[in-house]
């Protein structure tokens, strides 16, 4: 991966603000087609702090894959810039891991849960560190009973906390996710969702979670960025003060929540579409 | 289930008895006077034949030698194709300048280059294993090109995200995802380098299995003969059977995805 052709604007200096971790300023993605040149995104200004869960939703369609790609390293911004921990970044940064939406081609199918686990560990460690490592994702996220199982011997939930774990043994300050639960039924995916919220209390971890889900970025996000149009741009950004922790069905009755689920909406401007 | 260490040790009955029913008719109408041919033995002429193959001790060194020409040829074969197709298969530019080429070459009969090799060196080994590996190598190249190709991209933006070097990719993404592919390629390759052995010593090299063919028909010994035929098809299910255990062992998650390749 090469750095951003452009990076125009003179090096930022980051505040050394100590919980800062990503820090987006004015990027625009372009991304070459076949037809031309497209823009996907435009003008994306954010910051995500440490520990917190930061979901970005809107409709299909506006970039919400391309800037989890341009955060973990996989897409060059056009313009702007993103620092992580101060770093301008280029390419995959050590401090996060992307977890994938479709899990059964972002899973080695010819390792077992334990050794998918392993994967971003080998080379960098004593067998002996790798294995606990191992042993404590794969625990985090209640597949012990599995960790000799290939991924094709599980069900779409588990495979995907295979991901998850596989992410997490490389203790990252931040998980990158893209649409994970999408294509989970309703259950697994409430599941995940408080298993996430565990995992992020347990370890620190921040988590940049994208979704076309409403509900599920009220539920999870400690701030929410509401991302419309073509080329994408940030419509609005709310800070999500519901009590934690939270509760399927508590919170999801919460007049607050009702409230967020439907400023959301008027963001996203659903009606306009409708 | 997938624990069974050798899967192949079941007996099929009906197949067995349709084998047996054949040589029992073969039998009958050979001593019955149906069928006559002057060089047309009977099956137990045949096992007559095989025992005397046997007991001279030539049937041994016939078959080691074809046996030591297969392997060689096959080994040669395969790592220049792994090799060869890795490197087309990672690199479309390399695919685009080479592609066309052998498309030229794979169609061209291996055994028209006997003369070539004859020429070159004579009646040896070497002469066999040209015959042997130029046309057993392209099934190990095309099918690990297809299978390097084949790779799905996620793959490599997770071997991105984790921050692997390129030799890691290929060694933990790029072969590990296309070896069901590379070990059809394998067997393939070796059914051929058998083949292609056997007629290598007909026409070329005069030792093993094959000149005993030849060797036995030029002394008027059909049974000798078809007992050399029988004993080329035994070493043929048993190579494939060897190399089916070895993948077995050495890679049991790929073999469950080749099954039936």
């Amino acid at each position: 991966m090469s750095a951003p052709a452009t990076a125009a604007e003179p090096r930022f200096d980051p505040s050394p603000a100590h919980d800062l971790l990503f820090s987006c300023s004015g990027v625009s993605v372009v991304l070459s087609h076949a037809v031309g040149d497209r823009k996907i995104l435009d003008d994306i200004t954010f910051d995500v702090h440490r520990g917190e869960v930061f979901t970005i939703v809107g409709p299909s369609g506006t970039g919400k894959t391309t800037l989890i790609r341009v955060l973990g390293g996989l897409t060059p911004a056009a313009t702007g810039s993103v620092h992580i921990n101060g770093r301008l970044l280029s390419g995959p940064p050590e401090e996060a891991v992307i977890v994938f939406q479709d899990y059964s081609h972002a899973l080695l199918q010819w390792r077992t849960v334990a050794r998918n686990v392993a994967f971003g560990l080998e080379g960098r460690m004593v067998q002996a560190e790798i294995d606990e490592r191992v042993h404590s994702a794969v625990e985090l996220v209640k597949l012990d009973k599995n960790a000799n199982d290939y991924p094709w011997q599980l069900s779409g939930g588990m495979q995907q906390r295979v991901q998850i774990a596989r992410a997490l043994a490389v203790r990252p300050s931040v998980l990158l996710m893209d649409e994970p639960f999408a294509a989970l039924d309703a259950m697994t995916k409430a599941t995940l969702q408080d298993e996430l919220h565990r995992v992020r209390d347990e370890t620190g971890t921040s988590i940049i979670f994208v979704t076309h889900d409403i509900e599920e970025a009220v539920y999870l996000g400690d701030r929410i960025a509401v991302i419309t149009g073509s080329p994408g741009r940030i419509a609005r950004t709310f800070e999500v003060d519901l009590p934690k922790p939270r509760d399927q069905i508590a919170t999801r009755q919460l007049p607050a929540f009702l409230e967020f689920r439907y400023a959301v909406h008027q963001a996203i401007g659903l009606d306009a579409h409708a | 289930m997938p624990s069974t260490a050798i899967r192949t040790a079941r007996i099929n009955g009906p197949g067995l008895l349709t084998i047996v029913v054949c040589a029992l008719l073969w039998e009958v109408l050979v001593r019955g006077g149906v069928i006559q041919y002057s060089y047309l033995p009977a099956p137990t002429a045949i096992l007559a034949g095989l025992y005397e193959l046997l007991s001279t001790g030539q049937l041994w060194a016939d078959t080691a030698h074809t046996l030591q020409a297969v392997i060689m040829g096959w080994a040669i074969a395969v790592a220049t194709g792994i090799a060869l197709g890795l490197m087309l298969g990672v690199s479309p530019m390399l695919r685009r300048y080479s592609l066309a080429s052998i498309e030229v070459l794979r169609p061209m009969p291996g055994i028209a280059f006997v003369p070539v090799a004859l020429l070159l060196f004579g009646f040896s080994l070497k002469t066999e294993l040209v015959v042997i590996v130029l046309p057993a190598l392209w099934p190990v190249l095309i099918n690990t090109m297809g299978g390097v190709a084949g790779v799905h991209p996620r793959l490599f933006e997770v071997g991105a995200t984790f921050r692997l070097s390129r030799a890691s990719v290929v060694v933990k993404i790029v072969i590990p995802a296309a070896l069901p592919s590379i070990l059809v390629g394998l067997r393939l390759s070796l059914t051929l380098a058998l083949v292609l052995a056997i007629v290598a010593e007909m026409v070329g090299n005069p030792t093993g299995l094959g000149y005993a063919v030849v060797r036995d028909q030029q002394a008027l010994r059909p049974a000798l003969m078809f007992a050399d035929v029988i004993v080329i098809g035994i070493l043929g299910i048993l190579l494939n059977q060897a190399l089916m255990q070895l993948i077995w062992w050495l890679f049991p998650a790929a073999s469950r995805r080749t099954r039936g390749a």
